[in-house]
């Protein structure tokens, strides 16, 4: 084999969302452009590679599949640290996965919105803005998100609103496209968005300062030569 | 530079010589000692012949290949038909032989000189040197020792000459007892001997090339020697393989002339070692398209799809053995037709895409090592075999007293009329002991078609009492289906208003949903919960489009019974894939659920919302391997891997997507009998990381290639030996900790008292193995967690507990 890497930067992604909003399904339109109605659960951790090109750069996206289920939060936590950009996915058929509702939330689980992340210790679903408040609690600050409403393509049993999907996007300050993997609609898109938005942030940034600390790019390049054999 | 090999270490030729075959005696399977004291007739050599044990050029051992000739019996005539010199050696007194060069002492001025004399006839003078040690089959690790076999005990050779981008030219020696030698290769530029021979073909002929216009290089030379003696075939039907002296059927199977993949299988067996081993015919081609479906794999889909029929040919005439992967990575005997796929743009794009190449190239090569491990046992597996096949170069290993495991005829499957033998015909009640019932399904399983574990499993998952009466049965069945029938009707009351108002009302619609949403992909391939013919009852489902069908609702149903029932923990994903494999062989909700119930106790723990039972498994997980297998675990630290995270999937859903359906349904009958230890599904997890170590040491540095590897495994797993690779482990475990136990029995030194005591904070009981003197010792003080591995009793967890950190609803 020769020592010759096929990639210029290696970016490490995560998706995460309630169990059942297509993360796994996303992966796989994205990493094999293929789809098929999951037939299984996702149960511990997986992750995907492809590798596409960004201004001419060779980029290799390593993607992290999670188990979605809100008792498993311990594991997928400590994949968030490595993570240089999150997925939040949920489903635009599924009013839980997107926004718990309110009145329940903030009456009987005021438990549920507390502001350090560590969401509800009693909490079985965790919907978007819970999901956010535990990525700013785990992962590495300053990671890129995007928000990813799943099943757009799904009109009749649409519950949760393209405008719905935006504003709490502009709440949280992050991007956001709805998607299909099904229809294969801004799956694409969505991907190379993120990973566009992390090569400015990290590569070029490193390139303006180079003393600063751009310890993730630096360990990918390094790494890069180890594992190709 | 030359032909002037270093001279050997040791004093005395023989002695050196023989002192090293003498070590090595049980690494190959020596059957004839030329101990004539006058040694061997060198016919001819080569120098600069090396073995690579390693992909590191600093480890390549430089050498001789030679063909020697031993006295022949008395009175034995040459037997072959096809040789050329009159009075030539029969084939099996023709050795074909490769030294080292350190091993030569004061015979290498001999090798050295044979070298230089002009092949084109044998040397006149007879030469002599000592004999090195005769083998017939090569076994274990890679050689780095002297070898010689009869020419008559090679079946064939597969001679590569040298390319681009495989720079030496080789040779392998497969054997008729269907195994191979190291590699060997031809370090042409330095061998004195081929350089004058191509400079002198350059002179004759201003033509460097050989006959078939390659370059003249050293393996040419080893052919033409051979072809001096013996009759040599090349394959038709894979160019780079030489048959020796091939028999009738198998010249024309593969020989010259053969055509298309001829289906006849060529059983060899080996007498000396008295087993059946199956030997060129690895791969019939029905059972190679059948194992290597490569469904995930897309180098292996490739490859399948372009060249299976060159793979197919191929595996007729070579048989891999059992190797490391980096030794079939390093052996030419991969296909030159696949190395090149392996070269191909294509194929190149494929492997870029993942993550490692490296990954790929490793589950590849443990595949073929798996599948001719398969041929060659036929599914036959002995207690031997196992032990064989664990006798790694680790070193330290001791043999299980043969007798303490005959396994072969305790793993018959036990059949219903078997199982109710077990029973008095009067009263129903077990006539038998309990462990006796258990050691026969441990060993054998259960029959998986006549419905024996309709049955049987009530017992292992203890919904019925093991000495009850079937009067006892009958009745405990009936109440059991009344209380389900209650629990039933609670939830569904409450599911009429849509689960009620409120925080519990919520968290019930939650749960319906997470039930419904899991239900729809669980085991969905196994034909009962495959069919979508049923209209959705609830026209809000998300699957009321879809459909459903009658079992996948009774699982639903199961299912948020067991959420009301235990809403401490309530539903939890993972818990649908424990539960189909339970209704699949019940097909009665009721009898299933309480099933399900008693398997959850056991595994309650694993669904805790802190996680803390899945850490502990985990924990004592690396605990396990630590103790089994230090090497191993020390390179899994290296590659951040001991969080052994690449186990969760298999410990919590226990192996169901490892596994084959059939086989699940197998194997969790298996471990419900706890017959060795309530934590057997650790060994199994010790067992498939013990047959991949080799693979894992050689190939996957980082957590992320680790856990790519393994979670790809997922239904590929054979069962059988992993179940006997377990109760090996096991047994071999236990006795460990019988002999460390009794050594500390003994009063300890008085030097150093406690010092073996230190635990490492935090982590784990283990000691430093730096601190103190009896680093042994040390090593192998045991946890708590590693001796409670020898437990049979269930760990169940108090209510309180899960009502603590379960995470359900329970107020």
């Amino acid at each position: 084999m020769s020592g010759n890497r096929n990639y210029d930067f290696l970016i490490k992604l995560l998706l995460i969302g309630d169990s059942g909003v297509g993360k796994s399904c996303c992966l796989l339109r994205f990493s094999e452009d293929s789809f098929t109605p999951s037939f299984i659960t996702t149960i511990g951790i997986d992750f995907k590679i492809r590798t596409i090109e960004l201004d001419g750069k060779r980029v290799k996206l390593q993607i992290w599949d999670t188990a979605g289920q809100e008792r498993f939060r311990t594991i997928t936590t400590a994949y968030y640290r490595g993570a240089m950009g999150i997925l939040l996915v949920y489903d635009v058929t599924d009013q839980r996965s997107f926004e718990s509702y309110a009145p329940i939330g903030l009456l009987v689980l005021p438990g549920r919105r507390v502001s350090s992340g560590l969401a509800a210790d009693t909490g079985f679903c965790i919907d978007i803005r819970t999901w956010f408040a535990n990525v700013e609690q785990h992962a590495t600050e300053g990671v890129n998100k995007i928000l990813i409403g799943n099943k757009c393509d799904w009109e009749e049993k649409r519950v949760v609103s393209t405008e719905q999907g935006e504003a709490l996007a502009k709440e949280l300050g992050i991007p956001f496209l709805e998607v299909s993997a099904k229809s294969n609609i801004n799956i694409d898109k969505a991907f190379y968005n993120l990973a566009s938005d992390i090569k400015k942030r990290i590569i070029d940034t490193s390139k303006a300062d180079p003393s600063s600390s751009n310890v993730p790019v630096g360990r990918a390049t390094t790494e890069a030569g180890g594992k190709c054999c | 530079m030359t032909s002037d090999p270093p001279r050997g270490r040791a004093g005395s030729p023989t002695g050196s010589f023989y002192a090293m075959s003498d070590d090595e005696e049980g690494e190959y399977n020596t059957i004839t000692h030329t101990e004539t004291g006058r040694g061997v007739k060198l016919l001819y050599s080569k120098s600069k012949v090396y073995i690579h044990p390693t992909p590191s050029a600093k480890d390549n051992i430089p050498g001789y290949i030679a063909l020697l000739q031993q006295k022949g019996a008395p009175g034995e005539r040459p037997t072959s038909s096809s040789s050329r010199i009159s009075n030539s050696p029969a084939s099996s007194d023709l050795l074909l032989a490769w030294l080292p060069e350190s091993s030569l002492g004061d015979a290498a001025g001999i090798y050295v000189k044979v070298d230089l004399t002009d092949g084109d006839s044998p040397p006149k003078q007879t030469f002599l040197v000592p004999s090195p040690p005769t083998v017939t089959t090569h076994r274990g690790s890679i050689g780095h020792y002297a070898f010689a076999i009869p020419v008559s005990a090679i079946y064939s050779l597969l001679v590569r000459p040298p390319s681009v981008g495989w720079w030496f030219g080789s040779l392998v020696i497969n054997t008729r007892a269907g195994d191979s030698f190291p590699a060997l290769f031809f370090h042409d530029s330095e061998c004195q001997s081929t350089i004058l021979q191509k400079k002198k073909l350059a002179r004759e002929s201003f033509d460097p090339f050989g006959e078939n216009g390659q370059v003249f290089w050293g393996g040419d030379e080893v052919l033409r020697w051979l072809r001096r003696y013996i009759h040599i075939e090349r394959s038709g039907a894979e160019p780079n393989i030489y048959l020796v002296e091939p028999s009738k059927e198998d010249s024309e199977g593969f020989g010259g002339k053969a055509s298309s993949s001829a289906p006849n299988q060529v059983g060899r067996s080996n007498s000396s070692r008295g087993i059946s081993v199956r030997g060129a015919a690895g791969a019939s081609p029905a059972g190679s398209s059948a194992t290597h479906d490569g469904g995930m794999d897309p180098v292996m889909k490739f490859v399948k799809e372009t060249g299976w029929n060159i793979m197919e040919k191929f595996s007729k005439v070579t048989t891999f053995t059992r190797k490391t992967a980096q030794d079939i990575m390093d052996n030419p005997k991969i296909p030159p037709q696949v190395r090149r796929l392996m070269g191909n743009p294509e194929v190149q794009t494929i492997q870029n895409e993942f993550d490692s190449a490296r990954i790929y190239l490793a589950r590849w090569a443990m595949g073929i090592a798996e599948q001719s491990e398969r041929d060659r046992t036929q599914r036959i597996w002995t207690a031997r075999d196992v032990m064989e096949m664990e006798d790694t170069d680790v070193g330290e290993f001791e043999l299980l007293e043969t007798s303490s495991m005959s396994l072969e005829d305790r793993r018959n499957c036990v059949t219903l009329k078997e199982w109710n033998s077990f029973f008095d015909r009067h009263t129903g009640r077990l006539s038998m002991t309990i462990d006796e019932v258990k050691e026969r399904i441990f060993h054998g399983g259960l029959d998986p078609d006549d419905g024996v574990r309709k049955e049987a499993w009530l017992f292992l998952l203890g919904v019925y009492d093991w000495y009850s009466t079937s009067e006892e049965r009958r009745a405990q069945l009936a109440s059991l289906r009344d209380e389900y029938v209650k629990l039933k009707a609670s939830w569904w009351e409450r599911l009429v208003d849509l689960g009620g108002d409120g925080e519990e009302g919520e968290w019930w619609r939650e749960q319906r949903g997470r039930i419904e949403k899991d239900v729809h992909r669980t085991d969905r391939t196994v034909p009962i919960f495959a069919g979508e013919d049923t209209p959705h009852p609830d026209p809000n489902s998300p699957f009321a489009s879809v459909g459903t069908n009658v079992h996948m609702e009774q699982l639903k149903d199961m299912l948020l019974t067991y959420n009301g029932y235990n809403k401490d923990l309530g539903y939890v994903q993972g818990m649908s894939d424990l539960l189909a494999p339970i209704y699949a062989v019940m097909q009665d909700d009721a009898i299933a659920f309480w099933g399900f119930q008693r398997f959850m106790d056991r595994m309650e723990r694993n669904f805790l919302r802190d996680q803390s039972g899945m850490r502990n498994q985990l924990l004592t997980l690396d605990h396990l391997v630590r103790f089994m297998d230090p090497r191993l675990h020390a390179h899994l630290e290296k590659a951040d891997s001991t969080n052994f995270f690449f186990f969760f999937r298999m410990l919590l859903v226990w192996y169901k997507r490892e596994f084959k359906w059939m086989d699940t349904l197998h194997l969790w009958e298996v471990l419900w009998t706890d017959y060795l230890s309530s934590s057997f599904h650790l060994f199994i997890a010790l067992a498939i990381l013990d047959k991949h170590r080799d693979v894992i040491m050689a190939h996957l540095q980082h957590f992320d290639e680790v856990l790519k590897y393994m979670n790809e495994l997922s239904e590929t797993i054979d069962l059988e030996s992993t179940l006997i690779r377990a109760e090996y482990l096991f047994r071999r475990f236990q006795r460990l900790i019988e002999a460390i136990d009794k050594k500390q029995n003994f009063p300890a030194p008085r030097t150093r008292p406690n010092s073996s005591q230190t635990t490492r904070p935090g982590s784990s009981s283990l000691p430093q193995q730096t601190n103190g003197k009896a680093p042994e010792q040390a090593n192998k003080t045991i946890s708590p967690e590693l001796r409670k591995l020898l437990s049979r009793n269930v760990e169940i967890l108090p209510r309180k507990a899960v009502h603590k950190r379960g995470d359900g609803f329970a107020i």
